[in-house]
């Protein structure tokens, strides 16, 4: 049922055997066990997530949220799937994780995504802390924002000027 | 409900002596080949060792909740090897797989949970355990090799692999057993135990510990021990009893029978319904299964029932082994898959996925996901194929080693790890000829460069290709389409220009070396196809016969655009208005009329005291609708326009018919003349409605009260104008009232002969113009009158010498006789 052949690897050119059976498309010749990565061009010269698939990712969201996870699954809208997601809270120079599992976040709320580099040496101040801990601090954070917005908005007043909250804006 | 498959009571631990001999002996060829710390799981040694336990725990001790490991939680899957007793003997309780080894050193830390076990033996053997643990031991696997169990029970035959979740009646087993092999290092049937109903009680629990376990498992990297802060403290509140209760109770989480998988069927497999596809843009590709299951490629699929999260995998994970030493040197037959999936797992390294995350995976899906790379192994496979004749694992490889030993096979696994090489020629007809220049330069430099090391880690990831090849290209494909332009520069300018200018940039620095490049390139432009869409309709049938679906999604309604002016829309907007404003006043005078109309039934009801105040109101009331006829600015007389507006209205119309008998003669008699005079514009508003007719009684009414003067008045004014009469003619209503204003002034002459329509010549001028304008007229557009008053011929008599008399009959009689 199988036949091999042995042809040249399409990548680094050396010889590779192959078993010609169930091919499908393209008959890519390559290296088996996957020696060669190939940047999959899916389509050249423009950008597509495409070739981000099941690789970590991080993304920031429009409501100010981080979340890491493997990107499992997009569509033309950049819908995307995250895998194994971790939303990560940071607060000064603390930050904590709180894992979520499967993330389905809707194209439109993306800011901006990418990619995890797993290679590269992970040297950050950043301090890891428990998930209590970082949410503590975000509370502590909001309150002191809050309070901050509070006096400000209490100053104007009393000179006569009233900023709209800007949190509204967005849907205006 | 578990449901259990009850072995043999032979096959349980009859054998315990020479299984003990086994154990060693494979032991020891573990240790040569990893190292210390070999892990085998053999869930019927487990199950030996873990019922012996029991046995214990029931003599002394109270709780089983022996929390600790972390490693169990760490594991956060599944192994599926070892089994774990659990207590009371009716209980009868599938026995979980062994735990995945953590891969941080977890064996520093003794769950504080343990210290809480009451109960000598037990707690010294797994307090023993646990810190001897070795973090790569700490999957269940048992010491002995599986090979020996496997002779050693008599299985039944058909049983396939995933019986060994099965576990046999506690009740069966013999008393004792050794709780710990010699030779065994502490590798812990106990911390499969305990990560069992650790599992349970993180399953009553709730998913999320769990899955706060699996998720750290995967940035473990930066977690340390965070999850195991976490689990025993969780554990610690385990009590033996509740937690027993409840699964007594209710019963250990579903799974699906094993024996349905038996055949290899898998269950994920199930057909979804059917969808419709677009023609034009496609949809996602139908997928077999439905979609949430995880890639079949990596797995068996007779392992599906594996993959529920329950199920601690034991996936063994090694320290990294070059993976060109797959196989130990001999190839026994009788080799674990766990010991196989050692050495298959080699190259897992460093990668995303921990065997934490393993809970999907079993060791052996593991191996039949790398064997399938390795070998080729057919996609198709049902998995691991039935075991026959031995209780234990057997090398489920479908193809003999030596195979593997041949050619490096290299065929692209059908999952699709493997991509497309440069060379592959892509659509890139939406790019600018530079850009497509430089992409291909581009991507013959990088031909050789890749690096193999994130190919590794993605094809072991187990939850790679979620996203099937088909349903990637659909997503290119819908990403294409939306680049194609008709007008480049007006959809993308800066990208236009930007590579117009590196053109130019690379000719100036070239020199004109390369004349090709000063050429004028063209982009190709993507014909704009227009693409109507048309519903399928069968003859003679009735609307739209359309499936759609969200991927192809149908236009059910048409919605026509009709773009008016502005000064269109204004002017409809003003008709509109004041039609509305119409009918807002014929509505309110036919409350008033109605009133009126009401009023003698009313007045014969009310008793005599409020006869009056009645009367009043009624009063009022004429009052009031003679006032909406009127214009505000004259007093007395009725506004031709007001009547005329009202009029215009079907209901309006009825209104005055109504009204005038209502009103006091003089505004009656008006009303009459207004309609006499406007009687061709009437006519022509009448045309859809037809229901000017309606006026022709109370019409007659009043004209037959009126004065010979009024009424030659309103002969006059229904001749009006020019060409009026023939207007009149040419209706019904007209003709009609005509006669009747004629018969009138007849019956006037004829019963009273001193009546003054005589003394005026206008009465006679008139009706010579009628008489001439009746001759006159063609028979056709001679509208038949509503009735036609026996006197006018008398009346023309009196005016026409015979001939026209003659004819005029005629055209009366032909009137009369079309009536």
């Amino acid at each position: 049922r199988s036949v091999s052949v042995c042809v040249p690897c399409a990548s680094c050119r050396e010889d590779t055997a192959i078993f010609l059976n169930e091919f499908h498309g393209f008959i890519h010749f390559l290296h088996s066990d996957s020696v060669h990565t190939i940047k999959m061009n899916y389509m050249p010269g423009t950008a597509s997530l495409i070739d981000d698939i099941d690789k970590k990712h991080l993304v920031l969201l429009r409501d100010g949220r981080t979340l890491i996870g493997f990107l499992r699954s997009i569509d033309q809208f950049a819908n995307l799937v995250f895998h194994q997601t971790v939303e990560r809270i940071h607060v000064g120079k603390k930050f904590g994780d709180i894992p979520r599992g499967i993330f389905i976040v809707r194209g439109e709320n993306v800011v901006l995504l990418g990619e995890i580099d797993m290679d590269k040496p992970c040297d950050t101040v950043l301090q890891q802390v428990s998930i209590e801990e970082i949410l503590e601090e975000q509370r502590l954070q909001q309150q002191a924002k809050q309070e901050t917005e509070k006096a400000k908005v209490s100053a104007l007043k009393d000179r006569g000027l009233s900023i709209p909250k800007a949190d509204n804006l967005d849907e205006y | 409900m578990f449901r259990f498959q009850s072995l043999d009571e032979d096959c349980t631990l009859e054998k315990e002596g020479g299984l003990v001999e086994e154990e060693d002996e494979i032991d020891q060829f573990n240790d040569d080949t990893f190292g210390d710390g070999a892990i085998d799981d053999d869930w019927q040694e487990e199950h030996k060792r873990l019922a012996e336990l029991e046995e214990r725990k029931n003599d002394g001790l109270g709780g089983l909740g022996l929390g600790g490991l972390g490693m169990g939680g760490m594991g956060g899957g599944g192994g599926d090897a070892s089994t774990v007793h659990l207590p009371p003997p009716a209980s009868r309780i599938p026995h979980p797989s062994s735990l995945p080894p953590p891969h941080h050193a977890l064996s520093s830390i003794p769950p504080p949970g343990l210290e809480e076990r009451g109960g000598g033996d037990l707690a010294e053997s797994l307090a023993m355990l646990i810190l001897g643990a070795d973090p790569a031991i700490a999957s269940v696997g048992g010491p002995a090799g599986p090979g020996d169990r496997s002779s050693g029970l008599p299985a039944p035959p058909s049983m396939p692999q995933q019986q060994h979740h099965q576990h046999h009646h506690p009740s069966q087993l013999p008393p004792h057993h050794q709780l710990t092999p010699s030779g065994l290092p502490p590798g812990p049937p106990h911390p499969s135990l305990l990560s069992y109903q650790q599992h349970q009680h993180l399953i009553r629990r709730g998913a999320a510990p769990m899955q706060q376990m699996n998720s750290h498992n995967i940035w473990e990297n930066n977690m340390g021990f965070g999850p195991v802060s976490v689990t025993p403290g969780l554990i610690t509140q385990m009590e033996d009893s509740p937690l027993m209760s409840i699964i007594k109770e209710v019963g250990l989480p579903n799974r699906p029978p094993p024996m349905m998988s038996e055949d290899g069927r898998d269950l994920s497999e199930r057909a979804p319904p059917p969808r419709s596809s677009s023609p034009v843009i496609g949809s996602p590709p139908v997928r077999a299964v439905p979609i949430g299951t995880p890639p079949k490629q990596p797995m068996s699929h007779a392992m599906n029932h594996q993959q529920q999260i329950h199920h601690p995998t034991a996936v063994h994970v090694r320290a990294p082994v070059h993976h060109q030493h797959r196989y130990p040197p001999s190839f026994p037959e009788r080799i674990s898959p766990n010991t196989l999936l050692n050495i298959a797992n080699s190259p897992l390294c460093r990668p995303p996925f921990p065997a934490g995350v393993g809970p999907v995976l079993s060791q052996i899906q593991r191996a039949q996901m790398l064997n399938s790379q390795v070998a080729g192994f057919p996609r198709g496979c049902q998995g691991p194929p039935l075991l026959p004749g031995g209780g234990g694992f057997r090398p489920f490889f479908g193809q003999p080693p030596p195979h593997r030993m041949g050619p490096h096979p290299g065929g692209p696994p059908p999952n699709h790890n493997h991509v497309p090489c440069p060379i592959i020629r892509h659509n890139t007809t939406h790019l600018h000829p530079q850009h497509r220049r430089m992409l291909t330069q581009r991507m013959q430099s990088r031909g050789g460069e890749r690096g193999g090391r994130v190919g590794d880690w993605r094809s072991r990831d187990p939850y790679s290709n979620l996203m099937t090849q088909r349903e990637k290209e659909w997503v290119a494909k819908i990403q294409m389409m939306q680049l194609q332009s008709t007008d480049p520069y007006l959809d993308d300018y800066y990208y236009q220009n930007y590579f117009e200018k590196m053109e130019k940039r690379q000719e100036r620095d070239r020199d004109g070396v390369r004349k090709e490049h000063t050429t004028k390139l063209i982009t190709p432009q993507v014909a704009k196809l227009e693409h109507i869409y048309r519903p399928v309709q069968f003859a003679g049938s009735l609307g739209k016969l359309t499936v759609s679906s969200v991927n192809n999604p149908r236009k059910m309604i048409d919605t026509v655009v009709t773009s008016r002016t502005d000064d269109e829309e204004k002017r409809e907007k003003q008709v509109w208005n004041k039609r509305r404003q119409i009918l807002y006043t014929v509505e309110k005078m036919y409350s008033l009329l109605l009133e009126v109309q009401d009023f003698e039934k009313r007045f014969m009801q009310t008793p005599e005291e409020q006869r009056e105040a009645l009367l009043e109101r009624h009063k009022t009331h004429t009052l009031q609708l003679y006032s909406s006829l009127k214009e505000k600015e004259w007093d007395d007389r009725v506004s031709d326009e007001q009547c005329l507006l009202i009029m215009s209205v079907r209901k309006g119309k009825r209104l005055i018919s109504r009204l005038i008998p209502f009103l006091p003669p003089l505004q009656a008699a008006t009303v009459v003349m207004g309609i006499a005079r406007n009687l061709p514009a009437l006519a022509k508003k009448d045309k859809q409605d037809q229901v000017l007719c309606w006026l022709v009684e109370p019409v007659a009414v009043v004209i037959s009260s009126l004065s010979s003067a009024v009424l030659t008045d309103l002969l006059q004014e229904l001749q009006g104008s020019e060409g009026q009469l023939s207007k009149v003619l040419q209706n019904k209503f007209g003709v009609t009232l005509l006669y009747l204003i004629l018969s009138e002034g007849e019956r006037m002459q004829s019963s009273d002969p001193n009546c003054q329509l005589m003394d005026d010549n206008r009465w006679t001028e008139l009706v010579f113009s009628v008489t001439r304008e009746l001759l006159n007229v063609p028979p056709s557009s001679l509208s038949p009158p509503l009735f036609t008053p026996p006197n006018l011929l008398s009346l023309f008599s009196r005016y026409v010498d015979r001939q026209r008399l003659e004819l005029l009959q005629e055209k009366l009689q032909i009137s009369t006789l079309s009536r």
